[in-house]
This record gives C-alpha cells, sequence and structure tokens, in this order.
C-alpha cells in the first residue's frame, strides 16, 4: 500500500507513557498533494501520533518515512524536528509574540531580508486572505486572523507536510466555518501535503480527500470520506463517523440479505457470515412513509428534534428496538403518532 | 507531559559551571570549617553565644518577611487597581525603595532616631528595604490573571475580599512565595541594615570576626549554619509553590481588567502604599539633602566624588554583564527541561544568596590568592565575587522571563526549521528579552550598591560611592555623606526606572 508518490509513511508505529499504550501498529500512507484527516475521540493518541510525525517524541517501534526519507526509527530519531520539513500549525496558533506578522511568516524562510523573501510573504499571506497585514503584530489581530498568519507561516517554506492540530478549535462556530473553507482553499491552491488532526468528524468528512478513524490507539480505516461514512469497516467506525441505528438480525444462508426488525430479507452491501448479525443503518435511510405500504414496519413516535432545516424522529418498533429517523423539517409528526418506515438501500451487517 | 527531558550539552555544560561558581564559597567554607576537625565544628556550635545568634536571625528573618509580604501585597494590589498607566508611575515610585541600599537607610534612620538603633531598626529598615521584592513579581501575576476568574468567584456568592483571597491570592501564590523566599534570604545575609543598627546577627559577627584578627574557622562555621537555615529556606519554597504550573493555555487577546473591591479595601492599600513611601523613600532622601546642608569640616572633594561614581559604574556594567550570561544558561535549563538535575543547578545558584556578601568576599580572596594571585585586589575578582552575590536575583528573574513563551512556539520554530540553537537565538531569548534586560539591570543597580565585596575586594585606592558612604558614616560624618548619598540615590533610580520600565512592558504584553 506504500507508493512512491507518498510524502508520509507511517509503518507499524507504536507509543506508549510508562505502561500506558497509546498507539500501537499504526500505519498510514499519505499521498502527495492529499488533505489527511485522522480523526478520533480525545485522548486516544492523535496529538501524540503528531509529535512523532514532527520529531518531537520517539515511536517505541515502528518507522516514520518523510519524503522516501526515513526520519525516525524504533527509538530514535534519525532526522531532527528541524530538519524534516514538516510545518505544524498548531490549536492555539502559536504566533511569536515579538515578530510582527511578517517576521513570523518569513521565520522558516533562509533569507529573511532578500525581496525574494518580501515577495514571498505577502504572496502567502494573499492566499491566505491578509494581504496587506505584513507590518502588524501578531496581539493586533482576532483569533481566526492569527491562526490564518499560523497557516501563511507553515506555507511560507513549502514544507513537505503540514500538520494541523486541531486549527479551529479555539475558534466560535460561524469563524470556525469560514477560516476552515479559507484554509482548505490556500492548501489546496499550491497541493500542500496536509495531515489534519480533529476530533470533529464532520469538519474531516466534508474538507478532506482521506479520512484516517484513530480508535484505541490504531488506526482502524483510512478512505475516502464518502467510503468511510457509507462503507464502515467495523460497527465502532460506523458509530464514530456519524449517527446510526444498530438492531440485532439474522443473515440467511447466501450471505447477501438480513432479516431484522425493520424488514425480511434486506439487501447487504457487502456479503456477510450467515448466522446472527446487528444491522447497522443510518437515520436517512430510513424514511417514514404511508402507512400499509410495502415492506414498510410500523412503529410509535417517541420522541422529535427540530434542527431547521431537518429534524430527527425517534421511534419505537412493536419489537422494542428504537431508531432515529431523519426527515424533512416540514414533516415532524407528533409524539405518540403511529407512523411506517422503510428502509432504502443497502445495509451493513457485522457480527459483533 | 515533559517533551523534551534530555537537556542539550551545549546549554548543561554552561550552567553546571554557573552553578559551580554559585557554589565556590561553599567549598571555601566546608575546607576552612573543618580545618581543625569535627569536633571543633560541634563546639563552636554548641556555644550560647551562637545559639543566641541563631534566635536572633532567625527571629528577624521572619519578622521582616512577613512585613514585607503584606506590604508587598498591598503595594502591588495598589498598582493593579490604578490601572495601567497610573500604575507604572506607581511601580516606579515603590520601587525606589530598591534603590536605597540598606547600610544608607540604616545610617538616615539612626541619625534622625539613635535609640532604634537594635532589633527594631534593623526590622523597619530591612522591611522598608525588601518589599519591593514581594510586590513586582506579584504585581506582574495580578495583571495576567484572567479578570473572568474574579467575576466567576463573584457569581458564586463570594464577596469581595472572599474573592480576593481566593482567586487573586490564590493565583498569585507562586509569586508570593518567591518573593518571599528572596525577602528572606536577603534578610539572613544582610549587612548593611545591621552594621548601622549594631544589631548583632550572623553576618555582623562574621564581620567582627574577620575583623578582630581574622579568624577564619569560627566564621567560616558560622556562614555554614548560615547556609544551613537557607537550604531550609530553598526547601520550603519548593513545598509551597506546589501546583502553580505558570504555563498558559490559548493565545487569546488580553482582556481588559476591571475590578470590583470595596472601597475600604482599596482605601487600606493606597493608605499602606503612602505610608510605605514616605518612610522607606522619604527618610533617606531627607537625610541625604538635610547632610548636604550641613557644612563639612572637610570639605568636599569633587575629583574623589567623580571617581567614585566612575568606579561604581564601571563595575557595576561588567558584573552586569557576567552574571546576566552565567546566569541564563541555569535559567533557560530550569525554565525548559525539568528534571532533578536542571532543578538542582538552579537551587545551587539560591544557596548563595544566603552567603553574606562577606563571606562570599572571604572565600574569593581565599581562592584567588590560592589560584591567581595575580588577580588579587584587581577588578575580575571583585566582579567574580559579585557575580556569586548576585547570580540568584538574575537566575530567578530570567527564567520566568523563559517562561513566557510556550513550548508549543518553540516547536512550531523547529518545525520551520530553526534547530535548537537557532530557536534559542530567535525565539526563546528574544521574547524574553524584556526579562533578561530587567535581570541585568537589576543586577547593575545591586552591583552600585553593594558594599561588602566591594569593602574587601576593591583595587587599592578605588573609591566607590559605596565605601565612602561606609566610611564616612561609620565616624557620623554625615555632611560629608551626603553629596555622596545623593549620587548614590541618583544613580540608582535610573536602574530603577529602566527595571520599571521594562516590567510594565512586559506586564502591557501579556
Amino acid at each position: 500500500m506504500m507508493g512512491v508518490n507518498d510524502a508520509l509513511v507511517l509503518n507499524g508505529v507504536g507509543h506508549r507513557f510508562g505502561d500506558r499504550v497509546v498507539l500501537h501498529d499504526v500505519s498510514l500512507a499519505v499521498p502527495s498533494g492529499s488533505i489527511t484527516a485522522v480523526i478520533g475521540p480525545s485522548g486516544e493518541g492523535k496529538t501524540t501520533l503528531l509529535r512523532i510525525i514532527s520529531g518531537f517524541e520517539t515511536p517505541h517501534v515502528g518507522t516514520v518515512t518523510i519524503g522516501g526519507r526515513l526520519v525516525s526509527a524504533a527509538g530514535r530519531i534519525v532526522v531532527p524536528a528541524e530538519d524534516r520539513g514538516v510545518s505544524l500549525v498548531p490549536q492555539e496558533g502559536s504566533l511569536f509574540p515579538h515578530l510582527s506578522v511578517a517576521g513570523n511568516v518569513a521565520f522558516g524562510l533562509r533569507h529573511r531580508r532578500s525581496a525574494t523573501t518580501r515577495q514571498r510573504v505577502a504572496e502567502v499571506l494573499e492566499m491566505v486572505g491578509l494581504g496587506g497585514f505584513e507590518k502588524r503584530r501578531p496581539q493586533e489581530l482576532s483569533g481566526g486572523m492569527q491562526q490564518r498568519v499560523a497557516l501563511a507561516r507553515a506555507l511560507a517554506p513549502n514544507p513537505q507536510v503540514i500538520l494541523l492540530d486541531e486549527p479551529f478549535a479555539a475558534l466560535d462556530l460561524g469563524l470556525r466555518e469560514q477560516v476552515r473553507e479559507e484554509t482548505v482553499r490556500a492548501l489546496r491552491s499550491v497541493g500542500a501535503t496536509v495531515v489534519w488532526v480533529t476530533h470533529d468528524q464532520q469538519e474531516a468528512l466534508a474538507t478532506t480527500d482521506r479520512v484516517a478513524v484513530l480508535l484505541g490507539g490504531t488506526i482502524n480505516q483510512v478512505d475516502e470520506p464518502t467510503t468511510i461514512y457509507r462503507r464502515p469497516i467495523s460497527r465502532r467506525v460506523a458509530e464514530f463517523v456519524g449517527d446510526v441505528v444498530v438492531v440485532s438480525g439474522r443473515v440467511d444462508q447466501s450471505g447477501e440479505v438480513i432479516s431484522c426488525a425493520f424488514g425480511d430479507r434486506l439487501p447487504l452491501d457487502a456479503a456477510a457470515v450467515a448466522g446472527d448479525a446487528h444491522v447497522i443503518i443510518r437515520p436517512e435511510q430510513l424514511e417514514i412513509v404511508e402507512r400499509g405500504t410495502a415492506a414498510a414496519r410500523e412503529a410509535v413516535v417517541v420522541g422529535t428534534k427540530f434542527f431547521g432545516h431537518d429534524g430527527i424522529v425517534e421511534v419505537k418498533l412493536a419489537t422494542g428496538d428504537e431508531a432515529m429517523v431523519r426527515v424533512q423539517a416540514d414533516h415532524l409528526p407528533n409524539i405518540d403518532d403511529v407512523v411506517a418506515v422503510r428502509v432504502n438501500g443497502t445495509v451493513r451487517a457485522f457480527a459483533d | 507531559m515533559s517533551p523534551r527531558s534530555r537537556v542539550p550539552v551545549a546549554l548543561l555544560v554552561p550552567a553546571i559551571i554557573g552553578a559551580l561558581i554559585a557554589l565556590l564559597p561553599i567549598i571555601y567554607l566546608v575546607d576552612v570549617a573543618f580545618d581543625r576537625g569535627l569536633a571543633a565544628v560541634i563546639d563552636e556550635l554548641w556555644r550560647e553565644r551562637t545559639l543566641r545568634l541563631v534566635v536572633r536571625s532567625v527571629g528577624l528573618t521572619v519578622a521582616v518577611t512577613a512585613a514585607a509580604v503584606v506590604i508587598g501585597t498591598f503595594t502591588a494590589w495598589a498598582v493593579v487597581l490604578s490601572g495601567l498607566r497610573a500604575g507604572t508611575m506607581l511601580l516606579v515610585v515603590f520601587s525606589l525603595s530598591l534603590a536605597i541600599p540598606s547600610y544608607l537607610s540604616g545610617f538616615a534612620w539612626i541619625s534622625w532616631f539613635p535609640e532604634l538603633s537594635g532589633f527594631v531598626g534593623a526590622f523597619i529598615v530591612l522591611s522598608l528595604v525588601t518589599y519591593p521584592f514581594v510586590m513586582l513579581p506579584v504585581a506582574a501575576a495580578m495583571r495576567s490573571i484572567d479578570p473572568v476568574q474574579d467575576e466567576v468567584a463573584r457569581s458564586l456568592g463570594r464577596g469581595p475580599v472572599s474573592a480576593f483571597f481566593a482567586v487573586t491570592l490564590g493565583n498569585v501564590r507562586g509569586a508570593l512565595t518567591g518573593g518571599a523566599l528572596l525577602v528572606a534570604l536577603y534578610t539572613l545575609s544582610d549587612f548593611g541594615a545591621v552594621a548601622a543598627m549594631r544589631y548583632e546577627v550572623f553576618t555582623w559577627v562574621i564581620y567582627g570576626a574577620y575583623r578582630a584578627g581574622f579568624n577564619p574557622a569560627r566564621a567560616a562555621i558560622l556562614s555554614l549554619v548560615l547556609v544551613a537555615l537557607a537550604l531550609l529556606l530553598t526547601w520550603g519554597e519548593m513545598r509551597a509553590r506546589g501546583a502553580t504550573a505558570p504555563s498558559r493555555l490559548g493565545s487569546g487577546l488580553a482582556r481588559r481588567q476591571r475590578h470590583h473591591l470595596s472601597p475600604g479595601f482599596s482605601a487600606l492599600s493606597i493608605g499602606v502604599s503612602v505610608i510605605v513611601v514616605a518612610l522607606g523613600v522619604g527618610v533617606p532622601v531627607v537625610s541625604a539633602v538635610s547632610w548636604l546642608m550641613r557644612d563639612s569640616e572637610r570639605g568636599l572633594s569633587t575629583t574623589r566624588l567623580v571617581s567614585s561614581i566612575l568606579s561604581s559604574f564601571q563595575i557595576g556594567v561588567f558584573t552586569s554583564l557576567a552574571t546576566v550570561l552565567i546566569a541564563l544558561p541555569v535559567a533557560i535549563t530550569a525554565a525548559r527541561y525539568r528534571t532533578p538535575t536542571t532543578r538542582w543547578l538552579e537551587r545551587s545558584t539560591y544557596v548563595a544568596h544566603a552567603l553574606p556578601g562577606i563571606v562570599i568576599a572571604i572565600s574569593v580572596v581565599y581562592i584567588g590568592i590560592r589560584t591567581v594571585p595575580s588577580l588579587y585586589q584587581h577588578i575580575p575578582l571583585l566582579v567574580l565575587a559579585q557575580v556569586i552575590v548576585f547570580l540568584p536575583l538574575a537566575t530567578a528573574s530570567m527564567r520566568s522571563a523563559v517562561e513566557q513563551s510556550t513550548a508549543s512556539v518553540e516547536e512550531v520554530a523547529r518545525g520551520l526549521g530553526a534547530n535548537t540553537f537557532a530557536t534559542l537565538v530567535r525565539v526563546t531569548l528574544p521574547i524574553a528579552m524584556p526579562g533578561i534586560l530587567a535581570a541585568a539591570a537589576m543586577t547593575m543597580l545591586s552591583s552600585v550598591k553593594e558594599l561588602p565585596t566591594t569593602l574587601l575586594l576593591r583595587p587599592t585606592g578605588v573609591e566607590t560611592l559605596a565605601t565612602s558612604i561606609w566610611t564616612f558614616s561609620a565616624v557620623s560624618d554625615y555632611a560629608a555623606v551626603g553629596p555622596y548619598a545623593i549620587a548614590l540615590i541618583v544613580l540608582s533610580a535610573i536602574p530603577v526606572a529602566v527595571l520599571t520600565a521594562t516590567t510594565s512592558r512586559v506586564l502591557r504584553a501579556s
């Protein structure tokens, strides 16, 4: 799975703090010019992984290769942090408080007083939408602007890899989306190779090329966002990347259909082992239809949530199974209404 | 999480050298004290006069530290209350008492109130001299407190005074204990005030042992007792500092601070401040001016005045440069690499602070004569002695300056291609620069005022402001002291202005 076009390759990386294992057997190849998200719950080793890539933490086992060059190998740093060409954009920006915006952006450039540097600084500042801000002091900038300067500073030396560590977590919601979009546009326009750590799966699915799901200290799945969402390889991944409805069922001998509370012989999107299994259904696959519609099951509405553009209806089937149904907001039924629910598309089944 | 536990050799070696320089006098003390064997040491220790000496020194230290903590906290609060601009001016006024050396204050008080001679006089003078050691760090810490914390406490039902104790004092605990430690160590090792007040504590008795035919063994044994007391204080401070981690997360914009304090409390802190300034700065300055009015039998020698000023200044500059260079590696390793080694390196520079200047001077004389006799009574040896005296102050203030920058800022620099050394030069040091300049100014100021090492190690024929004041005051020729006292106050006021201006710039930046 390693390709010549991979800017960053982790192979069997493991790490522990004392007796506590935080990462084990982490393997990941990041293609050049791609934006890869590493998602996972807080405290599952995401930041440690970034620190291993950037060279501030030594992996106990495994190797890290950047641009074809071995930079870390089990228990030792082969190439120190400053020679890796790995730029950081930390959560809080961490601008140098004693330098101007231009001084910050030029920090990683070679000849800092040259005309080329001035031009490059202007160029990347323009790229992040802060053209003309060269002389400002970091203290005079808002949080979002500081974060964009931090991005420009990381971009300026054309690094092999840019690491974003929850870069927008400190920003408020409205600002967050705007800065995120500008960031992605800037990163795409220069074809940067990016590893983006976040605990926000929405952010990851919406903006990146590939998503690596870090659960239990190891990478469970690496795929395109749509694949991660539609074809999670385990129930845990499915649950982490979005809302799910889980009911128990039974896969028939063919291995291609499953029977459960939502219907007999629902088609599976991938063949499964015959026998007892859990069915994983996304709430938007469920639909409330006219009572009496074929293949629909009756259920009682036990709760509703209104989100403006859409809503969630919580229903309880005769079997006692509960489910969430995503609906248009203008179709919210009342509590205690009896409705019919139908499954659209294929579903996934896992034995565990 | 300790990201980088291994200290680079390029930093570790100079830091070890700095710590060893600080420990030089101890080597001398142990060597001389145990010259006649352990029994002689124990015999000297168990004498009644030695025990009485311990009680007197500890009593004075406890009393002065308590007074300085109270005065320092009230004045710090007055500074913060007054807002940025007025607060900075207040800071300058308060810090002026740092510019007045303790022997000058002592002679000023004693020339007005001869009956204060003894404990009361020493207590008053030392409290008024030392409280800025508490005020400066506490004011800085108070200004960096997130004002929302106070508001949260108030919204949870705490009254203004209760919130002050819970939130404000809780937040400045580290600064407070650090300042209190400096005050306690200063008091233990002060020579000038107790000499002027003729109060028989360790330093004054040790000086006596040196003068009266130089009894080095007794002086060394008494000094070792002082070191033991200082180690005790240092250990106490380690415990007290507790869990107050100085590192801060986030870098949001500094919010304007608002205060909701009862008028009575504000009035109290302002009242205390006014009295403190009047006594601490007023008494010596008024005395100096009034001495100037008197006619001296000797008449004023302008040449001697000018040459005194020049040599004070020259020694101050050398000492300040050398001290900063030697203290910086210790400060950086202590701030950035928290290992047992670095902690002990830092602590060993503290030890020197409890050594009276007179003992440091004697040990440097001894070591100098043995190793480089050609340098005896030349500037380098005097500077070495003063470096040892001022290392702890410089290390402590530069350490907190280095802590101004977060580790994450340095990691960003590494990611951008700067190696450890380049990161130090381009990121850590520039961010710490205001604090380093403050340390240099503070050292310079202290060196100009410094008496005991100058008294013993100055080159033959060289008089400084300090030694001139000492000589004339010792014979109560206050009319002759006048011009030197005025010159010293003015010369010291310049560094104090630099010091407080940089401090307030740091405050504004943070």
